[in-house]
């Protein structure tokens, strides 16, 4: 089984996974690379993972993926990238137990909730992270307003209706890691977000949420060491 | 109806009627002008209400709280983002197929539009001011992202094969405006460095969907420099 050390700038190219293998290259705490890993885990897909060192990026992996961004997958000589077309193009090649809406109008839906949070939410998340403290009470609301429009989309149990679908696995990696918002005062109210977080419990429920998620301590000791400037792939992997 | 936009402070439209596809776009709008050469490739009858996209009308909000176009509205549905309007109207209505079927093919689209959007849509505009801080680094990224669609562009005509198909109609806007950033700037695009992608823009200026909606480029350059001194001109171009 290969380590899930991160490989940085100076490794060895790793050899191509075996015939019919797939692999994902992806970085254990990356919230994009978790929405691939939350399909793979959903569709009950076997696949082999190689972790990536985002800051220090071996040459190699810029070879493959011209972004150097995680995800990417890569099976038998295919690589694709960009977490939605990932997950677009894993249905398409593994079509039983499909994730992505097969009616038009409900994908498209889905996408602009995906517009909404991107124009919305998203930016301030990021900001309030890495902004000044006396910003955090402005992004703070900005961040929550936004987060009304999400609230609004939710009218069904899940996203995407009865079962947990393409867009409950494509926001769910930022819900994980809202606990390290909490230090900082941004928490999500049961009152202003009865939708949201009642979702986010029934979410933690499933078995694929399960499988890919990490506690909150070791999300804030990954945040804590992004933030310092030195961000720390490995935590909580044996030496 | 008329072509003129609708500003802040504007009274709402009627609603389209039963069954009539509308539009709600921006005539200078590069992604638009995405959805505008999807329907019209696929031979769709719709309506067009045109709004200034800078001061914004504010029933737009109501309607797409983004208030971006292009928008669609079809018998009470909504769609905005001009990829997904592409998509929805593609696997919606008749006409040729401008999405492929095959998972790669499909995912290809999707990976070269993270490269456009990485690394020439942001540079585009910025280009064109010859004041623009760093600007010799922002052309070299420019050309890296043009040189990965010259690598693209193989034996056939267009990205989508014998006949343009999604990529062809996502991109061609911004090389429909390319000689805007010549007149601003001087820069240009060498055909000795991008062959193919030469090849490809004269089979592109060809098509009649594309002709249908081509603005030349003193117009392009009119709404250009309206925006940049504060009025923005959505109208520029129009008669009277």
């Amino acid at each position: 089984m290969p380590s899930e050390r991160a490989m940085k700038t100076g490794s060895a190219c790793p050899p191509p996974p075996g015939p019919g293998k797939l692999r994902l290259y992806s970085m254990r705490f990356c919230p994009y690379a978790q929405r691939t890993r939350l399909f793979l885990a959903a569709k009950g897909i076997q696949f082999e993972t190689i972790n990536v060192n985002l800051k220090d990026k071996p040459d190699w992996f810029l070879e493959k993926a011209p972004l150097g961004k995680v995800p990417v997958l890569e099976k038998d000589g295919k690589i694709v990238y960009e977490s939605l077309v990932c997950n677009e193009y894993l249905d398409g090649i593994y079509p039983d137990k499909c994730v992505t809406p097969s009616d038009p109008l409900e994908k498209a839906r889905q996408s602009m909730v995906l517009a909404l949070w991107d124009a919305k939410v998203i930016g301030f998340y990021y900001k309030l992270m890495t902004g000044k403290e006396d910003e955090r009470p402005a992004l703070g609301k900005q961040f929550l307003d936004g987060l009304q429009f999400i609230e609004k989309a939710l009218t069904q149990p899940f996203f995407s209706g009865n079962k947990a679908g393409a867009l409950d696995y494509n926001l769910w990696p930022w819900f994980e890691r809202l606990c390290m918002l909490k230090p900082i005062g941004v928490e999500l109210s049961v009152d202003k977000f009865p939708q949201l977080t009642a979702w986010m419990e029934r979410m933690l429920q499933l078995p694929e949420v399960k499988t890919c998620y990490f506690s909150p301590e070791a999300h804030a000791q990954f945040g804590k060491s992004w933030m310092a400037g030195s961000p720390d792939y490995d935590i909580g992997l044996e030496e | 109806m008329s072509e003129k936009a609708f500003k802040t402070g504007s009274a709402a439209p009627d609603p389209p009627a039963p069954g009539v596809l509308r539009l709600i776009s921006m005539r200078f709008c590069p992604y638009a002008h995405r959805t505008i050469l999807a329907l019209t490739a696929k031979g769709i009858e719709y309506e067009t209400v045109n709004v200034c996209t800078v001061n914004k009308p504010e029933w737009f909000f109501s309607i797409n709280p983004l208030a971006k176009v292009p928008t669609l509205q079809h018998d009470g549905k909504v769609v905005y983002e001009s990829l997904v309007c592409n998509e929805y109207v593609d696997r919606v209505f008749p006409g040729r197929k401008l999405l492929p079927e095959e998972p790669l093919e499909k995912a290809r689209i999707g990976m070269l539009q993270a490269i456009w959007d990485a690394k020439i849509s942001p540079n585009f505009y910025k280009i064109a001011d010859k004041d623009q801080e760093g600007r010799e680094d922002i052309i070299k990224v420019f050309k890296e992202g043009m040189s990965y669609l010259e690598k693209e562009v193989t034996s056939k005509t267009f990205f989508g094969g014998e006949e343009p198909g999604f990529l062809d109609y996502s991109l061609w806007p911004w090389f429909e405006r390319l000689p805007v950033l010549e007149v601003a700037s001087g820069f240009k695009l060498e055909e000795a460095e991008f062959p193919k992608l030469f090849a490809w823009q004269a089979a592109m200026r060809d098509r009649p969907e594309v002709k249908m909606h081509a603005k030349d480029t003193p117009t392009h350059l009119q709404y250009l420099m309206s925006r940049k001194q504060g009025n923005p001109d959505p109208d520029a171009g129009l008669q009277a």
